[in-house]
């Protein structure tokens, strides 16, 4: 599957369509500072801030280790950060010697901005980063010169474009990660 | 003239014994006493005692020089042994050869007393195997071990130290990998006879053809290192993988074209060939490189070797025969672009012989055959003076001005044929190369039948009765980039026309130095002032038979590539847009000699 093939370019979808955005997140924050009661429920309420502080950094540093991954080639490792089925599409992406690729990612600075959204739970998330993103296109064919060009790590195009990364996250035994994510192309919808 | 004793083939041809290890150790053993040399060895470390410290986990080697041809060596501080080497000198460095006896391993070295300098080439036999499982093991995704032609237990393996003479302190600068010969071209003329063009193409790798070898027409490639010492001097080594497996090390000093080397492996005749030797050369030319300003390829991961012969697949009468006859796809049929093949510049497909009839007829019984062209993708052809028509898919391009160029697939017959005519309307000439399945030595390869005759239809020109398109060797010594795909690099090569019989290819790697090379039988001939067809077939590699159209004033082509194998048999378009590179000045080096 093509990520030129439509604008809004399928990635790796694990899960359910992508739902929370800049919006909700802004509306959990807001839900959360205005919710004032007993002693008791401060104190539920400084945990949950505490938790929910917690498992934003814990997805940013997935969203850090992922980019990298992908940056340094590790596609392996970068697979591991995905659960359930996702893990398995995100590596045969990267083994399929037709597919275009991510490989690299450069954070972007947008008129919006990235959004983490945690659920009341705390056990999945949302997450947006506006991100520039390296397209590589192998090359094909399984004639000579096709072959011995990839045998020396060499592609038929790389590029970058602007866009956004759209994840869905779950939490597991303690752990984040990500059960979908989406690439799309800036003005995709 | 060198008297030396080859097999009688080209050296892809040879099928190398696979010799056991101790076979080769003992093949080995008079390399003990160190190497011969026609030239006088040097003296320059008799009676000398260095230590030589190399980085990044490699060897400390303690030598004691007894004399011009006698060594002791302590490896990593343990017990010294004795073994024969020779040195030769190249101003102020000295190449050092020599095996530790009673094993299948060794040191060259070369040594500079002034600097302080010293690279170390650990060598050995009998290290593929091991070699290649611990690289398939690595690999990601991991792979296979390449063990089709054996364990290669012939094939030298070499280890790069780069270090220094140990004692007041480290020296200032050191060796280093380089690009600083890549382009290069010499002719050597060595002390032993032996004459041999060198290609310094690609960082990684380097084509030769030795002149004075008997069925030497062919160049071959060998996987290479490159190392600067300074501005003129150079290190290179190579190893005829695919092949005898022979290491050669050189040094090169650019001021005065000279040359100080050793060779080191087991023929194609199993005997042991191990001698240095001094050599003079000339400058060839330069081709153009393509790294961005400021990258010197100084630094490298490993040195990645092309094996076309380990990798391509022998199929049987049977196999190829299912193939061509029932699974042949001209075109793809139809179906594609050609975008994703070699054909991603091909030009608008010529269209204004449809509904018309011609016919080309080819000297010294070649085919004669007529056309009838029914539209633009189909056409029916038949043997002149038969009244059977058949009808075939085909293409059309005009690589110039009037002159077209076409391919259809023959009868299906086993081996099977087709043929790629090239109608020159302006001077009633007609060209056709006849692609057919099956060499002597496989099936699955193709082989180019050339024929030079004339075209006869209404309204062209009266067919000539002498003049014809013909032989040439005008394209040897270019060098041409290829681009066969959009994008940035797109699939890019670069052809080096490197002997009126054949040809080779560098790949280049993602930072635009050269790569990977191999070199194929080629083929030459000329149309017209600038338009060439030239032809090569892929022996031992992938067996495809690629024809182009080369219009140097476009620098385009129009072309069609011919290839049988488990996919089946296709004829396809080939159109690429082309860069002039370079050009070596080799003429009077090769070809018929006078």
């Amino acid at each position: 599957m093509s990520l030129n093939n439509t604008r809004r370019a399928f990635f790796v979808q694990g899960g359910a369509a992508l739902g929370a955005g800049v919006g909700a997140a802004v509306g959990v924050s807001a839900a959360a500072s205005a919710n004032t009661g007993s002693s008791q429920d401060q104190v539920k309420q400084l945990q949950r801030q505490l938790r929910d502080a917690q498992d934003r950094e814990a997805i940013r540093r997935l969203h850090t280790d992922f980019t990298r991954l992908v940056a340094g080639g590790d596609y392996g490792q970068a697979a591991e950060l995905f659960a359930g089925p996702a893990s398995r599409q995100f590596a045969d992406r990267y083994v399929d010697s037709e597919a275009i690729i991510h490989t690299g990612y450069r954070q972007r600075v947008s008129h919006e901005s990235d959004a983490l959204v945690v659920s009341e739970d705390g056990l999945s998330a949302t997450g947006t980063f506006h991100v520039d993103a390296e397209l590589t296109t192998p090359v094909r064919g399984e004639f000579t010169i096709a072959r011995m060009a990839r045998l020396q790590g060499q592609v038929a195009d790389r590029r970058w474009e602007s866009g956004r990364l759209e994840a869905r996250y779950e939490k597991a035994e303690g752990r984040w990660r990500m059960t979908s994510l989406d690439y799309l192309p800036t003005g995709a919808r | 003239m060198s008297v030396r004793n080859y097999r009688p083939l080209q050296m892809h041809r040879i099928a190398y014994t696979d010799l056991t290890e101790a076979q080769v150790t003992q093949l080995l053993k008079p390399a003990a006493s160190g190497p011969a040399s026609k030239s006088p060895f040097s003296n320059a470390l008799a009676g000398k005692h260095i230590k030589i410290v190399t980085a990044d986990g490699g060897p400390t080697l303690e030598y004691t020089f007894k004399n011009a041809r006698e060594l002791e060596l302590s490896e990593n501080g343990g017990k010294a042994i004795k073994a024969g080497y020779g040195a030769l000198e190249d101003r102020s460095l000295v190449l050092v050869s020599h095996l530790i006896p009673g094993t299948h391993r060794g040191f060259n070295l070369v040594v500079d007393p002034e600097t302080r300098l010293a690279t170390v080439f650990e060598i050995y036999f009998n290290g593929y195997a091991a070699d290649e499982t611990a690289a398939a093991a690595a690999a990601n995704p991991k792979r296979q071990p390449q063990f089709k032609n054996g364990r290669r237990n012939r094939e030298v393996q070499r280890k790069i130290w780069f270090g220094h003479l140990d004692g007041a302190g480290a020296p200032l600068g050191k060796h280093v990998f380089t690009n600083r010969m890549e382009g290069r071209g010499i002719y050597w003329k060595q002390d032993n006879d032996i004459e041999i063009l060198e290609f310094y193409l690609t960082v990684s790798y380097s084509n030769l053809i030795e002149l004075t070898r008997f069925g030497g027409e062919m160049t071959v490639c060998a996987p290479s290192d490159y190392i600067m010492v300074n501005d003129h001097q150079f290190i290179y080594s190579r190893v005829e993988c695919e092949f005898t497996g022979t290491f050669t090390l050189q040094l090169i000093d650019l001021f005065d074209t000279t040359q100080k080397g050793v060779r080191l492996g087991l023929t194609d005749k199993d005997e042991l060939e191990y001698y240095m030797y001094s050599g003079k050369g000339e400058i060839t030319g330069q081709t153009a490189t393509f790294e961005v300003f400021g990258n010197n390829s100084e630094t490298r991961g490993p040195r990645r070797v092309y094996r076309p012969i380990e990798t391509f697949e022998t199929m049987t009468d049977d196999d190829v025969k299912q193939q061509v006859l029932n699974h042949a796809v001209t075109f793809g049929d139809g179906q594609g672009t050609g975008a994703a093949s070699m054909g991603g510049y091909r030009s608008e497909l010529i269209t204004k012989f449809v509904g018309k009839q011609l016919s080309v007829k080819m000297d010294n019984g070649g085919p004669a055959i007529d056309y009838d062209f029914t539209d633009a993708k189909h056409l029916k052809w038949r043997y002149h003076g038969d009244s059977n028509w058949r009808e075939a898919r085909y293409e059309m391009y005009e690589p110039d001005n009037e002159l077209y160029f076409f391919a259809h697939l023959l009868d299906a017959e086993f081996p099977r044929s087709c043929a790629m005519v090239a109608l020159d309307v302006k001077n009633g000439l007609s060209t056709v190369v006849k692609g057919t399945t099956g060499t002597a030595f496989r099936n699955n390869e193709t082989h180019p039948t050339y024929y030079f005759g004339v075209l006869n239809m209404e309204g062209g020109p009266t067919p000539p009765t002498y003049l014809r398109h013909g032989w040439t060797d005008e394209m040897v010594g270019q060098c041409v980039t290829w681009n066969y795909q959009p994008g940035n690099p797109g699939l890019t090569s670069m052809h080096f026309y490197a002997t009126p019989n054949t040809y080779s290819w560098i790949i280049f790697n993602p930072d635009g130095s050269g790569g990977m090379q191999w070199s194929s039988p080629g083929w030459y001939s000329k149309l017209r002032d600038g338009v060439y067809i030239m032809a090569w077939v892929e022996e031992a590699c992938n067996g495809t038979l690629g024809v182009i159209c080369f219009n140097q004033r476009l620098m385009h082509d129009a072309g069609f590539g011919y290839h049988v194998g488990r996919g089946g048999l296709s004829l396809s378009s080939i159109g690429a847009r082309a860069r002039h590179a370079g050009k070596f000045e080799i003429g009077d080096y090769v070809g018929i000699k006078t």
